[in-house]
């Protein structure tokens, strides 16, 4: 009888527990580099000296128990408990942190497996509410899948009988949207994010051979390119190559669900990802696209809800890639009433050159700059040049995206939402919102604007973070007319 | 609805703010001149220029257009010096406020209040201690949903 309560108690701690795997989470980075050399003698000795390995390595021994410990003590610690309309999370050393939060609150749930958590068969599970003070997420615990599976089905209540609509994603399109929105920045990020926790991990020397290998085998066949232009060369298409990867990846099998006010979004393949948004939750939908995406007339369709997309290098989306005759449908089949309105005030074609200037500007700046950096560094002029040529073509770029804008560029109301049509960098956005969710608003006039009579509407939307749309070169009578008509005296 | 304006006193204490730090800065770009380099005398003249422009242009310039404005719906805020914002806010989207009230306020103005909704915010700038006092109180019973009449009589 004793054997069973003391079973059961052992049960129930577990129950309430991260997964064990959590330890290793919790272990200092530095473990790893006391452990590969205590690791190193031990077998250098063929385990037969015990006495004298210990004896030289004692205050290694004693650091990495200590290590060990204090990781075992906080997943100890650390714990969570559950009834039927709260979660509280017991965080930070000693479990000291309380977190509660109701599930009627919930925005979104996240339950998100890593290829090395599958071999463990753990999880990580991310909970989080719209409240504004806290930016991170609410509650990350690492748990095991079926326990974190219970309680993703607990509060997203998937246990409800209403009619479930299925967006798939066709492969064609996730290779399309990873292709689009990979960016050679975004690579180099991941690239420069893995050297710095490997040389947390190795010694910091096998990183710079490494690297000065690469660069002496990559200078063997580029002897007559200048070599700082292959070097930038490699990192832009390296990055680029490495972002693609990762996207491809992370929106792999990507397909997305309503049932009754609930989004369930699902994709991946290294890492698995499910999460559950509440629909009164979604602030409000980015029909996103790029020039090209506009030329081949697709789009992405993004959403805006607290705790989805939220992490590193993810992006907001519910349809990868969606042809634009078909954006309407699938908006209308996954969040009802959301895709409404027009824009009534517009910019166009006297307007381009309004748009181009900021760009124009800073395309006559590359030569300028270039005969400046030329007079300083004469010995460079072959590089200045080349880098001046390449600094001009994203410039040259922008001005026919800013053109381009000029014909996507507008606001407008209805009774229940509010459309905007803005171009923020390279990027073409279909904003539209609940009037209710709007907080501020905001008109933004520069010099020149103000002697011309146009200015910049800002709407402010409901967020966790300032979040501001901006539409730019309105006519100011028009746009205060507009915006005082639907109830934001400017 | 109530208008406020930002406090003269403060644009005096930044003139005085400003007058001192530049000549602060000039002395020590003098020192430097005439013991390490000539390039000091540069940075002099730049440092003369910048605080020209912020005692004859910026400062006059922000003090005569801003403005602000509180009502029972709205809190309305003008202001900007090259770049000229009207930004309004629903009083039924603040969530919250803070009022940052510095050390000797009453005799500086430099008193000024952030407040705060879900995804936007709204900074009023150098207020006297009595134009922030009522605004705070105002905003309070406002968020408390407390009747406060006299904000249409006024």
């Amino acid at each position: 009888m004793r054997q069973h309560r003391l079973i059961r108690h052992i049960r129930e701690f577990f129950r309430h527990r991260q997964h064990p795997i959590k330890i290793i989470g919790y272990t200092s980075k530095v473990l790893w580099l006391l452990l590969i050399p205590i690791v190193k003698y031990i077998v250098a000795l063929r385990f037969d000296d015990f006495h004298s390995w210990f004896m030289s390595n004692w205050v290694d021994i004693l650091i990495i128990t200590a290590i060990i410990t204090i990781a075992i003590l906080r997943w100890v610690f650390v714990f969570f408990e559950m009834d039927t309309k709260t979660i509280t999370s017991h965080t930070g050393y000693f479990g000291l942190a309380r977190t509660t939060l109701a599930f009627s609150d919930v925005s979104t749930v996240g339950m998100h497996q890593s290829s090395l958590q599958r071999l463990f068969g753990a999880c990580t599970l991310y909970i989080d509410t719209t409240a504004a003070s806290l930016s991170n997420t609410e509650i990350t615990l690492v748990l095991p899948k079926k326990r974190a599976s219970h309680i993703l089905e607990f509060i997203a209540d998937e246990s409800t009988a209403e009619i479930k609509y299925t967006v798939d994603s066709k492969k064609r399109s996730q290779l399309a949207f990873s292709l689009f929105f990979s960016s050679s920045m975004s690579g180099v990020i991941i690239f420069a994010g893995l050297l710095f926790e490997a040389s947390r991990i190795v010694d910091r020397n096998i990183e710079i051979r490494l690297l000065n290998t690469a660069a002496g085998e990559i200078s063997k066949f580029t002897s007559n390119i200048p070599f700082i232009i292959v070097i930038v060369a490699l990192v832009i298409i390296g990055g680029w190559v490495l972002s693609f990867l990762a996207n491809l990846m992370r929106y792999w099998h990507f397909s997305v669900t309503r049932q009754g006010s609930k989004l369930y979004v699902k994709s991946g393949i290294w890492t698995l990802r499910h999460d559950v948004m509440a629909c009164r939750c979604i602030n409000y939908i980015d029909i996103t696209s790029s020039l090209l995406m506009k030329i081949f007339k697709i789009c992405t369709i993004n959403l805006n809800c607290a705790g989805y997309g939220d992490r590193r290098a993810e992006i907001p989306t519910i349809a990868p890639i969606s042809n634009e005759k078909e954006v309407e449908g699938t908006v209308e089949h996954l969040l009802p009433g959301m895709y409404g309105g027009q824009t009534t005030l517009r910019t166009g074609r006297k307007d381009i050159l309004r748009f181009v200037g900021i760009p124009v500007f800073l395309l006559l700046l590359v030569p300028v700059l270039r005969a400046v950096a030329a007079g300083i560094f004469p010995r460079w002029v072959g590089e200045i040049n080349v880098i001046s040529l390449i600094a001009s073509v994203p410039f040259v770029w922008l001005i026919i995206v800013k053109t381009a804008a000029a014909f996507h560029t507008g606001i407008g109301f209805n009774d229940t939402h509010c459309v905007m049509e803005y171009c923020r960098y390279y990027g073409f956005h279909r904003v539209v919102v609940e009037r209710e969710k709007i907080t501020s608003a905001a008109i933004f006039q520069s010099i020149p604007q103000k002697k011309t009579g146009y200015c910049s509407i800002a709407i402010y939307t409901m967020n966790e973070k300032v979040k501001v749309h901006m539409v730019k070169q309105l006519p100011l009578d028009t746009a205060m007319s507009i915006l005082r008509t639907n109830g934001l005296a400017v | 609805m109530r208008m406020y304006k930002p406090s003269p006193l403060a644009m005096i204490s930044i003139y005085i703010f400003t007058v001192i730090l530049s000549l602060g800065l000039c002395i020590a770009c003098g020192f430097g001149a005439m013991f390490m380099s000539v390039i000091f005398w540069y940075v002099m003249l730049f440092i003369i220029v910048l605080a020209f422009l912020i005692l004859t242009i910026v400062v006059p310039l922000f003090f005569s257009q801003s403005r602000y404005s509180v009502s029972r719906n709205e809190v309305i805020c003008r202001k900007g010096v090259f770049i000229f914002k009207r930004q309004y806010m629903k009083i039924s989207s603040v969530r919250s406020f803070t009022a940052v009230v510095t050390p000797l306020s009453g005799a500086t103005g430099l008193n000024f209040l952030v407040i705060h909704s879900l995804g936007a915010r709204m900074v009023l700038l150098f207020l006297s201690r009595k134009d922030l006092n009522e605004i705070t109180s105002r905003l309070d019973k406002l968020i408390r949903k407390e009747d406060d009449s006299s904000y249409e009589t006024a």
